[in-house]
């Protein structure tokens, strides 16, 4: 219902009331009044028939708005209702990330930090044995063919 | 007739419904880290020394887990995410 998006809400509600109350009014007054206008005023007789026709109308009108109106107020409520879930899930979305963010930088620092404490111990213990042992040179190709990375 | 044209296309447009896009905006990746690629594994230089094949190894063994690391954040990241979208339907 896109027109009723530039009209406020209470303003089509109170003209949709109006219609659907001058519908059922005139409907009620042009069928139960119409015996009565017979008696009251003869020659009125002859519009009566004109009149019930537009009354009806008129209250089709109000009812045909009034489900409109009732259907768009639940869809805009529905609508609601499913934003402030997404910006829920969202703003929990974003804590989780940076949960997890924070998680790996501190795991990575750990890791870091290990290595270097190896190395340390590297260069302080294993140097000591660099003379006695030699590195054949088919022990680095086999690494060097292992640490390349497929193709 | 022209009254009825436009009560008729009044009426008409009023039972237009509006589809109104309700969409999540995809979530934030798990920081910086995770979004580098994982270096390649370090090589031995010709004549390499003890100390030098145990710092290599050491360091190999370092970017092993440091990309470990990244990957199961992203399996973290991406059940989380799973489980938070599915609660929104």
């Amino acid at each position: 219902m896109w027109i009723l998006h530039f009209i406020p809400d209470s303003l089509i509600q109170l003209v949709i009331q109006i219609i659907l109350a001058a519908g059922l009014l005139l409907t009620v007054i042009t069928t139960v009044g119409k015996p009565l206008l017979k008696y009251a005023y003869p020659p009125a007789t002859q519009f009566t028939g004109i009149l019930q026709f537009f009354s009806v109308l008129i209250l089709i009108i109000g009812v045909f708005f009034e489900g409109g109106y009732a259907t768009e107020m639940e869809w805009r409520h529905r609508v609601e209702e499913v934003q402030a879930k997404v910006e829920a899930a969202e703003a929990k979305s974003k804590e989780a990330s940076a949960q997890i963010s924070a998680k790996v930088v501190t795991k990575t620092k750990v890791i870091h930090d290990h290595g270097q404490i190896v190395r340390q111990y590297i260069d302080r213990e294993v140097t000591k044995y660099d003379s006695q042992c030699v590195i054949p040179d088919v022990f680095v190709k086999a690494h060097n063919d292992s640490a390349e990375a497929p193709k | 007739m022209k009254k009825l044209l436009i009560i008729v296309s009044i009426l008409l447009m009023t039972a237009c419904s509006t589809v109104v896009p309700v969409t999540m905006k995809f979530p934030d990746n798990p920081g910086p880290l995770t979004m580098q690629s994982c270096p390649s594994l370090q090589k031995l230089n010709d004549g390499a020394k003890l100390s030098d094949v145990s710092k290599t190894i050491s360091i190999n063994y370092e970017t092993y887990y440091e990309c470990s690391i990244k990957v199961d954040g992203w399996i973290e990241w991406y059940n989380t995410q799973k489980i938070i979208f599915e609660s929104v339907k």
